[in-house]
């Protein structure tokens, strides 16, 4: 009897042990399979992430390339043509009668003014130009290109020692800069543009100000292609990007790097 | 028939119909388990009739486990494809050893637990291995929501336990009261598997639906 006694407490005594490690074992599954599901999932995140980086870049690169040809073609085809065309003026210019030579002398005003718009323009295209020149000797330059349209008026406040940058870093900023310059006259006509370029210790910080009609960031978020360019672009470069509006009461960009 | 019995064949008959009504959106290890779910299902309610005419409910059981080997198996069998060969083999082998078992060691009167031993242990191990394989294979898809954590812990839960209660029987059996309560910790044993088999089911037919 004693016997059978002992044996039934070894047989409650190995089932609640057993109860234990089954318990412990489905535990300590369900936590293993939530750990490994969320490093899976932060795996997949980062892929996400860089494949996303990786995307923006080759566009980015494409572009570039892109601007790059357009200049080269705008200061090497159109350029020496209308270069041509000034040299045969001014041969016509010195065979010609007074009368004649003041519409020439206009219409080689208008030619040359043209080349140097095209120049500018190509400049401005050229990615390595930007880097040669500068970002913010470029950024002069596209302004100065804005306000001889005459649709804006465009100001630059800056500090006078020359910003230590990554050339690839520069030409991205430029083109954000240019970006909402370019958005703030097609859609903020008529406004003032006003851009600062200051150092805050070892950031970087530029903030383009316009006085147009604004619009609502909820709204345009959705579609907003330029807006989206800017803001990744960004991105690629570790720069912060901020972007305020209200309707009738203009837009600012904050860009940090 | 006991009011335990009774309630027992209807979770048996509910998982069964929760199967059917789904059958179509169901996977096909799902759908094994659903009729896996039937046969139990006769299987028990054919014990009924044994034990009202002979007072004995075993020969149904030497029928009732190469099936449930078979029908366990098989379910583990879609998931554990890097042993199709072993679990294959081993249907024939479980049959052969059952008849065997049956001819010379526990006639068609005596609990089958020979056969019932080492298919306890063989769906313990499948049960071990899904886990590892589950473990390897983690979607994106909650583990709770998952029909086949549900199953497969309430294999491992039931089979373990059931190979532990059945090797102290010849102990137990020597006090009636001990008995008792074996037969009531396999009554809630398999109440929670067929429980977890249904709600399993009903699981993979709302995944397949929302896929």
């Amino acid at each position: 009897m004693n016997n059978n006694v002992s044996e039934i407490y070894v047989f409650i005594f190995t089932g609640i042990l057993l109860f234990g490690i089954l318990a412990g074992f489905i535990i300590f599954f369900v936590v293993a399979y939530y750990k490994k599901q969320q490093q899976n999932s932060r795996e997949k995140q980062l892929l996400q992430t860089k494949f996303n980086e990786d995307l923006l870049n080759s566009t980015i690169e494409i572009q570039e390339k892109a601007f790059d040809d357009i200049s080269r073609e705008l200061h090497d085809n159109v350029g020496q043509q209308l270069s041509a065309a000034t040299i045969y003026l001014n041969l016509l210019m010195q065979e010609g009668g007074q009368q004649q030579n003041t519409k020439l002398q206009t219409c080689r005003e208008i030619i040359s003014n043209s080349l140097q718009d095209i120049r500018h323009i190509s400049q401005t295209l050229l990615g390595d130009k930007i880097s040669q020149v500068g970002f913010i000797a470029s950024l002069r330059l596209e302004l100065s290109k804005i306000n001889k349209l005459g649709i804006c008026r465009a100001t630059l406040q800056t500090i006078d020692e020359p910003l230590q940058l990554d050339p690839r870093k520069e030409i991205i900023l430029f083109r954000i800069v240019q970006e909402a310059v370019s958005n703030a006259t097609k859609h903020a006509s008529g406004s003032d543009i006003h851009i600062i370029v200051k150092k805050q210790g070892e950031q970087l910080k530029i903030t383009i100000t316009d006085t147009g009609k604004g619009f609502d960031t909820q709204e345009t978020e959705k579609s907003g292609i330029g807006l989206i360019n800017m803001e990744s672009r960004a991105k690629t470069i570790g720069a912060t990007y901020e972007l305020t509006s209200q309707i009738g009461k203009g837009t600012q960009i904050n860009i940090v790097l | 028939m006991t009011t335990r019995f009774l309630i027992y064949l209807l979770i048996l008959l509910t998982g069964f119909l929760v199967g059917l009504y789904n059958f179509k959106k169901l996977s096909s290890p799902y759908k094994v388990l659903t009729i896996f779910l039937l046969i139990t299902f006769i299987s028990e309610s054919i014990t009924r009739i044994f034990i009202k005419e002979f007072r004995n409910s075993c020969p149904p059981y030497h029928i009732y486990q190469p099936l449930q080997y078979f029908f366990i198996t098989t379910f583990y069998l879609s998931y554990l494809k890097k042993s199709t060969a072993i679990i294959s083999w081993s249907w024939v082998v479980f049959a052969l050893f059952t008849i065997i078992n049956l001819a010379f060691f526990q006639n068609v009167w005596t609990v089958p637990t020979n056969a019932m031993l080492p298919a306890n242990i063989a769906y313990v191990l499948c049960a071990l291995l899904l886990f590892k394989n589950i473990l390897q294979n983690t979607g994106e898809q909650p583990l709770l929501k998952q029909g086949l954590f549900w199953y497969n812990t309430s294999t491992l839960v039931l089979f373990t336990f059931n190979f532990f209660c059945w090797s102290f029987y010849n102990v137990l059996l020597k006090t009636k009261n001990s008995t008792l309560t074996l037969s009531d910790i396999t009554y809630v044993l398999n109440m929670q598997y067929y429980i977890t088999t249904g709600i399993a089911i009903y699981l993979d037919s709302r995944h397949k639906q929302n896929e």
